[in-house]
């Protein structure tokens, strides 16, 4: 175990530029998907032309975005901007779709009522949609940054530096320790930037906790697995959410 | 009282909880009945039934269907040897209605050319048309999956039929006609027929007995439907049916109340008085003025001052008020509505009609809906109070 | 530009088309050790999720491991593996499966877990046996939801696949890792295009796949 306390420097910094082409993609996916999902949302007509076209993005390897996208930006091949350019595409191809959904799941009587006690269009898309939209949109989030922190190190194998350069670098040289090191560090930084947005997450939907009011009698007629009744509900549960997203994310 | 289809032994039902659903039943359903379980939430109703096809298994005692002890059978043939109808249709979303009502014989291992023309009578039996077959539970309205439902019960023949409130979500409309097809139906087929609901007056439109469950499982009360409403066994019962008890047990009287003559107003604007001859402009010949005529004579008109309305088959449609001879096209014309009284109808049905009607009067018609005459309160009061002098 | 018309030349290249390390071998490759992946990591996920969709039992066990495995960088564990196992398809192929499982497992086991309590109750009332009620409501139920993870599992493999190159294997990634080497980057355009085109394909079969398996009945439910 010499091998991490002599090239801590290294570590510091591939972590670094890690984080970025990790974090900074989501952030420009996030702004970018909103303003596109509330329009899809709203329309009949742009929504599956939309959420098909999300999906069509999502079918293209990362690797050959990052070696393509130097052709139309005139970047080098090693350098993190192709791969923050191609993680926001993959981040608009799930976000666009989650927020969608998020905002088509919002109560409509909650949007009439809004209305009806004087909020312009402006104001009610701050103050009510954005909110009430939060839970499956930070699904969705979640999701795409999991799914970016392991992407960003198969760029490692054209040269771009990131924990990845771990990974490549410990194989040439025969170090297991490097690629262990770079392995618990991607987990760390997967696992650790998930539970921040899961705390976010909570923080932003502190009305949705059941608080004491909502005391459930229990009766023996609800204790039948059938008691959900005939129609389950419309409104997707922020769990389930999560499940399908993380069913359909995540590429490399 | 003959064989009994099902028994109940000393049954009781605890949760892991702790909590008593089901308190020490003993309980016997007659063969070709049709028994209701009745009850607040909670009170065990949906448990006890889902029993007897061991749906949920007895903490102690015994269950018979048929004299024999039901965990004598295996799980699955003893369920497949019982109609079930639930509250949610419980279709399978990804198999047509023909597919799913040949659920059971299909498991019986019947042909699915067999199971599939059976299926077919099947849909006509409960009101669908055959074309519906070939579609999807999503493609069928709340009330038509429930038919289904039911035809799933009873597409193996099953002698005996367990139904789990299964009217209890759709609209009011769909439901009264749903039980009515459900009357027609145990009366064409004679099944045994155990139904659990939590409406009081489904309970007494449908049973031949009724159980009333309490809350924690006790069963309070098992009698016919007349019995519950006219004595309740103990202050649960009597507060479960309701202040209306003494109104709804009037359901199970039916006298000959004698029915008066009344004003009315026809299409062409002839006026004519019930049972005596036409009085307006002469017309086609004057018949239509005296539809009603040939039933039996109704005395003389009620001299109130309303005019009833009908339509040219001599059905009724609406009161006019007494006004001081406006002439008819300005004259407020109140509904007959709903609330008519038939041929043969119980006393709950007059009185409601009187209650329910702006002159006061109820609305008698004949079994094509003509009009037959008007009952006055005080005479249906007369024949409610001899009913009641005729019981004691 | 003149970058995409190398391409073109390199793509178009009879020399390129035939042999043994010509294009279609390398596809055929690349085809053949994604279909390995797939196939044992369907064998392990499938059953699975099921059981736990099923019973109910471990499913918040499933679903942490789940997470956790998607955590895991694959060119990590494929260069560890290599490194601790040596050269030869296990170590490549190993890292792959481990993409491919999480996948799969969550949207099966979701797949199931998601049939309406009263359909499995309705399903049991009628006298369905427990095997019964998860091969004829279960299992058709949850295929079309299931066949949706394995087709993100297939593209995932698909595209990462081509890093089995790094460690001296086949596929169509050799002619990226070759085109590095040798600065050749018309080669390294044509190669992932290749993958692109492998992926878009095959996504497309299992869409129409996925679509035969989905009852009429649940097209008609579906938002």
């Amino acid at each position: 175990m010499t091998w991490l306390p002599e090239n801590l420097d290294l570590v510091l910094r591939l972590t670094g530029t890690h984080l970025m082409q990790s974090v900074v993609p989501v952030v420009l996916g996030l702004l970018i998907s909103v303003p596109l999902a509330r329009l899809a949302a709203g329309s009949r007509l742009i929504r599956p032309l939309m959420v098909n076209g999300a999906a069509l993005l999502y079918t293209i390897p990362s690797l050959t975005l990052f070696v393509l996208l130097p052709v139309v930006l005139g970047t080098r091949i090693t350098s993190i901007i192709n791969v923050i350019v191609a993680l926001t595409i993959y981040v608009i191809a799930i976000l666009v779709r989650s927020c969608t959904d998020a905002f088509a799941a919002v109560d409509r009587s909650v949007l009439q009522a809004a209305t009806a006690v004087g909020y312009t269009k402006w104001q009610r898309f701050w103050a009510v949609e954005l909110p009430l939209a939060v839970p499956v949109m930070l699904a969705g989030v979640r999701t795409a940054l999991v799914a970016n922190i392991s992407m960003v190190s198969v760029g490692a194998v054209i040269g771009i530096q990131s924990l990845g350069t771990l990974f490549t670098d410990g194989l040439r040289r025969s170090i297991a320790e490097e690629i262990l090191v770079g392995v618990v560090l991607t987990v760390i930084l997967a696992v650790g930037l998930d539970q921040l947005l899961r705390l976010l997450g909570l923080y932003l939907t502190r009305w949705q906790r059941p608080g004491r009011l909502t005391a459930d009698s229990s009766h023996d007629d609800a204790r039948r697995t059938s008691s959900s009744g005939p129609q389950p509900s419309t409104a997707p549960d922020p769990d389930e959410s999560a499940r399908r997203i993380a069913a359909t994310g995540g590429g490399a | 009282m003959g064989k009994n289809a099902i028994s109940f032994r000393d049954v009781r039902k605890v949760y892991p909880d702790g909590t008593t659903a089901v308190d020490d039943l003993n309980l016997d359903v007659p063969v070709g009945s049709l028994t209701v379980f009745v009850g607040p939430s909670g009170c065990g109703k949906t448990t006890s039934l889902r029993m007897i096809n061991r749906m949920v298994e007895p903490t102690s005692g015994q269950i018979q269907v048929n004299g024999q002890d039901v965990t004598s059978v295996p799980e699955a043939a003893l369920r497949r040897s019982m109609g079930y109808v639930m509250q949610a249709s419980g279709l399978m979303p990804h198999r047509t209605v023909l597919e799913n009502i040949s659920t059971v014989p299909r498991l019986l291992g019947e042909s699915k050319r067999d199971s599939k023309r059976r299926a077919e009578e099947l849909l006509e039996t409960i009101g669908l048309d055959r074309s519906l077959g070939s579609r999807y539970p999503a493609q069928l309205s709340g009330g038509q999956q429930q038919r289904v439902g039911v035809a799933r019960a009873l597409a193996a023949d099953p002698p005996i039929l367990l139904m789990d409130e299964p009217f209890s979500a759709v609209d009011p409309v769909v439901r009264a006609d749903l039980q009515n097809e459900l009357l027609d139906l145990k009366q064409r087929l004679n099944k045994t027929i155990v139904f659990v609901t939590h409406d009081m007056d489904e309970a007494v439109l449908l049973g031949d007995r009724v159980a009333v469950f309490a809350t924690g499982g006790r069963l309070a009360q098992y009698a016919t439907p007349e019995e519950v409403l006219r004595e309740p066994a103990d202050q649960f019962v009597s507060d479960f049916v309701g202040r209306d008890r003494g109104f709804r047990a009037l359901s199970f009287d039916s006298r000959d109340i004698p029915l008066s003559g009344v004003l009315t107003l026809d299409p062409q604007g002839r006026v004519a008085e019930l049972g005596t001859p036409t009085m307006g402009s002469g017309g086609s010949g004057g018949s239509r003025g005296s539809t009603a005529a040939h039933q039996t004579g109704p005395s003389a008109a009620v001299a109130n001052g309303w005019t009833l309305e009908v339509d040219a088959a001599g059905a009724p449609v609406g009161w006019i008020p007494p006004s001081g001879g406006e002439p008819a096209g300005g004259q407020v014309t109140h509904r007959v509505g709903g609330s008519l009284y038939r041929p043969g109808g119980s006393l709950r049905q007059a009185l409601d009609a009187a209650l329910s009607s702006p002159s006061g009067l109820a609305v008698a018609v004949d079994e094509r809906g003509r009009l037959r005459g008007v009952l006055r309160p005080q005479e249906i009061m007369t024949a409610i109070e001899a009913a009641r002098e005729s019981r004691s | 530009m003149n970058l995409l018309s190398g391409m073109w030349q390199w793509l178009t290249d009879p020399t390129n088309w035939s042999g043994s390390g010509a294009i279609p071998a390398r596809a055929l490759e690349h085809m053949a050790y994604s279909g390995i992946v797939m196939v044992v990591a369907i064998v392990v996920a499938v059953p699975l999720g099921m059981l736990v969709g099923h019973t109910g039992r471990g499913s918040g066990a499933v679903i942490g491991v789940a997470g956790a495995l998607r955590a895991l960088p694959t060119l990590g564990l494929l260069t560890l593996f290599s490194l601790l196992m040596g050269l030869g398809l296990v170590p490549p192929l190993l890292a792959l499966v481990i993409l491919a499982v999480p996948p799969i497992l969550t949207a099966t086991y979701a797949g199931v877990a998601e049939v309406s309590p009263a359909v499995r109750d309705a399903a049991k009332a009628q006298g369905m046996t427990p095997t019964q009620v998860l091969t004829r409501v279960e299992v058709p139920l949850a295929l079309p939801v299931a066949m949706g993870g394995i087709r993100n599992a297939a593209l995932q493999v698909i595209a990462t696949a081509t890093v089995a190159a790094y460690i001296n294997l086949g596929g169509l990634g050799r002619y990226l890792i070759d085109g590095l080497a040798v600065r050749d980057y018309s080669r390294m355009l044509g190669s992932v295009l290749l993958v692109a085109v492998l992926a878009l394909a095959t996504d497309a079969v299992l869409a129409a796949l996925q679509r035969a398996v989905t009852s009429p009945g649940l097209r008609t439910t579906a938002h």
